[in-house]
């Protein structure tokens, strides 16, 4: 519990240092590798980048390693990231628009956290899309390359947000999409319908293959039945479940205070 | 000498008489008098046994001069045969297979009783019931049941070129039949184990036996009349059968036989064999049943001949014919219809403008792609 205290305080101080400035201002530390995972260099490249999103997007862009999150906090791990972004002061704002990505190495548990704007533009479907991105990474090992991409395409859907536009599952459906798919349904299904028609007029016509009307009545006789046991087949199938050996896509959270979370494995 | 052909006529009026399907007795057109087939059988049964004796001698003599001419390097034709008109003398040329026509020119119905006697006798006949009236409304009817693409000018342009009804020669074969197939049974159940599901199926060698006795099943004896129209025209009603008389044609073609039983057997045992195999099929009762095999064979049969009633007519359009096929007893109607191809393609356009509103509008289209 100290260790959380000390690493929200040092959170909580750094952002006071900022807060003045301007609320419209990124934060000035946006990447907390507590985990020392991350070399300098790869530090200060990823940290460059979270500041210039933050401030393009109006909407702090985090990405936080802890030992465990147990120790930071009660509940499962969307529950404690939630905890660090508010007692952190984290987000931009009046709405305290941020994202957070926490990992948790004790058992590689990942949370990607979303409040206020960033709530808004990551929805559901749209975590899971920059999870897929970065867990393969991660499961690799590749801290770098992973924060990259979740940096990389976060910026990406708050891009698309600003544009009036939010990632969904169905978000690539436009008009114009609407109406070649509905154009492409609808000539399938009236193919069907005229061939089916057609063939009306065709089928009256056609050969006998069996005799069944001429059957004399209770002339049927079954003269043999025979069922005899002959072996035994089994076949296993593993039940789909979403983890994989590079991340589990995990569960989805959602907070009455308008935080938004996606949580798994890595 | 006595002639080939007898024309049913009146007694009354000596006008020619034609079989009524509907008062099941032969009408005279002329002076109103109708006669059951019975009276007419013994009226005319002396002359039908002469025709009949006639037909023999001349198919003789027919037989050596054709012999006679073929060695004189003449061109013969087998497939025709000539009769005289007894009531207008005219010649009448005939195919070979022919039991009952019309004189083209006094239009005296006329029967060849030496086509339908001695070993060509049909053991039965079933009666026209369904008048030649009847037919052309069939028709029409038939193109308002399925006209979705029937091109519009077929129907006002068209012409009906002949609405004949004709007696067709067919064999109706009561048959027994026995059969072996072999089946794999499977019974699967379903557990959940950890993470797998396991499906557990149990296998059977499965057999199933069985005999099958069919009743007068009816395979055309005619090469003239198309097996797919013919076998579309069932099923016939049997407790209408009457033994064979020569009184029920006039008014009607026939045809005697031209495919033997033997040759027509072959189809009826593909049929029985295949109600067979189906019958012990639906015995097996397992989840899952792949038939591996059937063997199966016709113990006994027995091969009728009878005469039963079909309306053919023909219609042309556009330099075709289209043939359509009526049951004379039942009136079940076949045929098939032209298609308009650009009336095929003006539905089916406007077809998809329609649904493409109705999908993009009802939001049924976002729906769908929610499964992609």
């Amino acid at each position: 519990m100290k260790r959380f205290v000390s690493i929200v305080m040092t959170v909580f101080l750094l952002v006071l240092l900022i807060l003045p400035a301007s609320a419209a201002e990124a934060p000035e530390y946006c990447v907390f590798d507590y985990e020392r995972l991350l070399t300098d260099e790869e530090y200060r490249t990823l940290e460059d980048y979270a500041q210039d999103i933050s401030e393009r997007q109006q909407c702090a862009v985090y990405f936080l390693t802890v030992d465990d999150f147990r120790n930071y906090g009660d509940g499962e791990i969307f529950d404690v990231a939630r905890q660090i972004f508010l007692a952190s002061g984290f987000g931009m704002g009046e709405n305290g628009d941020g994202v957070m990505l926490m990992l948790s190495m004790a058992d590689r548990d990942h949370c990607l956290l979303a409040h206020g704007f960033g709530d808004t533009a990551l929805t559901d479907y749209g975590k899971d899309y920059i999870s897929e991105e970065f867990l393969d990474n991660f499961g690799d090992n590749d801290w770098y390359g992973g924060c990259m991409d979740y940096l990389t395409y976060t910026d990406e859907l708050l891009t698309m947000a600003r544009d009036g536009v939010i990632f969904d599952r169905d978000s690539w459906i436009t008009g114009g999409h609407l109406w070649i798919f509905s154009l492409m349904f609808a000539a399938v299904l009236s193919a069907v319908i005229c061939l089916i028609q057609r063939g009306l007029m065709k089928k009256k016509v056609h050969q006998q293959t069996g005799a069944g009307n001429y059957l004399e009545g209770g002339s049927v006789q079954i003269t043999r039945r025979r069922d005899v046991f002959s072996h035994t087949t089994e076949v296993r199938q593993k039940i789909e479940t979403d983890s994989n050996s590079s991340g589990s896509s995990g569960g989805y959270s959602h907070s009455s205070d308008g935080f938004s979370g996606k949580s798994g494995k890595f | 000498m006595a002639s080939e052909i007898t024309n049913y006529q009146c007694p009354a009026c000596t006008a020619p008489l034609r079989f009524d399907g509907e008062s099941g007795k032969l009408q005279c057109d002329f002076c109103g008098s109708s006669y059951s087939v019975a009276e007419i059988e013994a009226l005319y049964a002396e002359k039908d046994k002469a025709a009949a004796e006639a037909s023999k001698q001349a198919e003789e003599t027919s037989k050596t001069e054709a012999a006679e001419k073929e060695a004189a390097g003449w061109d013969t034709d087998e497939n025709l045969r000539a009769y005289q008109c007894p009531t207008c003398g005219a010649e009448l040329i005939c195919e070979k297979t022919t039991a009952a026509t019309a004189c083209p020119y006094c239009g005296n119905p006329s029967v060849v009783p030496g086509q339908l006697s001695g070993a060509l006798k049909p053991e039965f006949v079933l009666p026209f019931k369904v008048e030649k009236e009847a037919v052309v409304k069939a028709l029409h009817k038939h193109y308002g049941k399925h006209n979705y693409y029937l091109p519009r000018l077929f129907r006002s342009e068209n012409n009906i070129q002949k609405v004949q009804g004709v007696y067709v020669p067919f064999w109706l074969f009561d048959a027994q039949v026995s059969g072996l197939g072999k089946y794999d049974g499977q019974d699967s159940m379903t557990r959940r184990e950890g993470d797998y599901n396991v499906t557990t199926t149990m296998h059977y060698n499965v057999e199933r036996g069985g005999t099958a006795k069919f009743d007068k099943v009816p395979v055309d004896g005619s090469k003239k009349m198309p097996d797919n129209y013919m076998d579309s025209l069932e099923p016939f009603d049997y407790t209408q059968l009457k033994d064979f008389s020569t009184a029920y044609l006039p008014g009607f073609l026939a045809d005697r036989y031209d495919v033997s039983a033997e040759e027509a057997s072959p189809r009826m045992e593909a049929r029985c064999k295949d109600t067979l195999e189906r019958l012990l099929y639906n015995d097996v009762n397992h989840s899952v049943v792949v038939p591996e095999s059937f063997q199966a064979k016709v113990d006994k049969k027995e091969a009728h001949y009878a005469l039963l009633p079909v309306w053919m007519l023909t219609t042309k359009w556009r330099d075709k014919t289209y043939l359509f096929a009526m049951n004379g007893q039942t009136g079940k109607f076949v045929g098939e219809l032209p298609t308009d191809k650009a009336l095929f393609w003006r539905n089916l356009g406007i077809l998809t403008l329609i649904l493409t509103l109705v999908l993009r509008f009802s939001g049924i289209t976002r729906f769908l792609l929610g499964f992609f």
